[in-house]
């Protein structure tokens, strides 16, 4: 457990963060830095999900982002792959 | 002493994190944001979640490593991924001064 | 065989580490479904060939030392990314770059890829067979010669042991 003044700094920095790549996300100018800018935006999250597990001491938060991080792995894939040839799949 | 150390590690895993944030809206083209923010953002996130295990129990921790094994094999197969795409639909770079050796395949 | 029932058994304990329980009957259900995806999908997945095969007892003692080195360049390119990112170091020079592949085999190559870009600073870009080229995209390439020099010394010195 972190020190609450750290927990909560933390946890309105890290919001901060995600505003940040949101905004970069809807700006971006071309598709590879939107896509770029989707991952990093789960990668924050991830990270928000462990400091809230810390806080909280149990494991529920730690799962969603295990799972989260799984699924924006096979997302910006299949993105990828669709912006390169037009098809998911080749 | 662990909640020092808890704290000291929260903190340099939010610095990392705002550096490589920083570096992605600072940088000019898709392939210099990608080190910034994709590979940065990874020591950040490892930090937070060392933060998280050092007090924990068993679940915490499994889930922990877990979490760590799976973006330190995931996270640099989605950055070659994003790069590979930008590179084929060539995608400009733009600094003047940047070298291309694959240039002459085009 | 001995790979499914082996890739069954890991996919089965990959399922109770995620779970995070000890439960025989959750290890019972990872393992079955683990072997349901193994027989529907073992066909489509092409596992590369082996090339080099290395003694086990080389490849477990030099694997942590292996990891070491990965993560000791993460943490160098982590500081180097961050002096640019806050302009203390320059950014004229970046640029993509050829290395040769040299004697990788096919497992080797897909290591050293992996471990290059996860380290900050380096991303691979495209691997071309026919040349035997690795494409990386260097946050600085103000001298490719030397950065071949380091990703040889590196594959010399820390991966030929573990994964040639």
């Amino acid at each position: 457990m972190s020190s609450n003044v750290v927990f909560y700094a933390g946890l309105v920095w890290v919001a901060g963060l995600l505003g940040v790549v949101v905004v970069r996300v809807a700006r971006a100018e071309t598709t590879a830095q939107r896509i770029l800018a989707l991952d990093l935006l789960t990668l924050i999250l991830v990270g928000l999900l462990a400091l809230a597990a810390g806080q909280d001491g149990r494991a529920y938060a730690l799962e969603a982002g295990l799972a989260l991080a799984l699924l924006s792995f096979v997302a910006t894939l299949a993105a990828c792959r669709y912006y390169e040839n037009r098809r998911p799949f080749s | 002493m662990i909640i020092v150390l808890s704290d000291i590690l929260t903190v340099l895993g939010l610095a990392i994190l705002t550096i490589g944030v920083y570096g992605f809206v600072r940088m000019p083209d898709v392939y210099t944001q990608l080190h910034a923010a994709s590979k940065a953002g990874f020591l950040g996130i490892v930090a937070l979640l060392a933060s998280t295990a050092l007090h924990g129990d068993g679940a915490i921790i499994t889930r922990a490593v877990l979490i760590t094994v799976l973006l330190a094999l995931t996270t640099p197969v989605a950055a070659h991924a994003i790069g590979r795409a930008a590179h084929r639909r060539e995608e400009p770079m733009h600094i003047s001064e940047a070298v291309d050796e694959t240039v002459d395949d085009r | 065989m001995r790979a499914v029932i082996g890739s069954a058994l890991g996919l089965g304990l990959l399922f109770m580490l995620t779970l995070a329980s000890i439960d025989p009957v959750d290890l019972a259900l990872g393992v079955t479904l683990g072997a349901v995806l193994v027989a529907l999908l073992g066909r489509r997945l092409r596992l590369a060939p082996d090339g080099v095969a290395v003694a086990p007892i080389q490849r477990a003692v030099w694997f942590p030392v292996f990891l070491g080195a990965v993560f000791a360049e993460i943490l160098v390119g982590t500081w180097d990314m961050a002096l640019r990112v806050v302009h203390l170091r320059d950014l004229k020079h970046p640029g993509v770059v050829r290395f040769p592949i040299g004697e990788r085999s096919e497992h080797g190559v897909a290591i050293s890829a992996l471990a290059t870009t996860l380290s900050p600073g380096s991303v691979l870009l495209e691997i071309d067979w026919e040349r035997r080229d690795l494409v990386f995209h260097f946050i600085d390439v103000s001298d490719p010669d030397r950065l071949r020099e380091r990703f040889e010394r590196f594959y010399d010195r820390y991966q030929r042991k573990v994964f040639p």
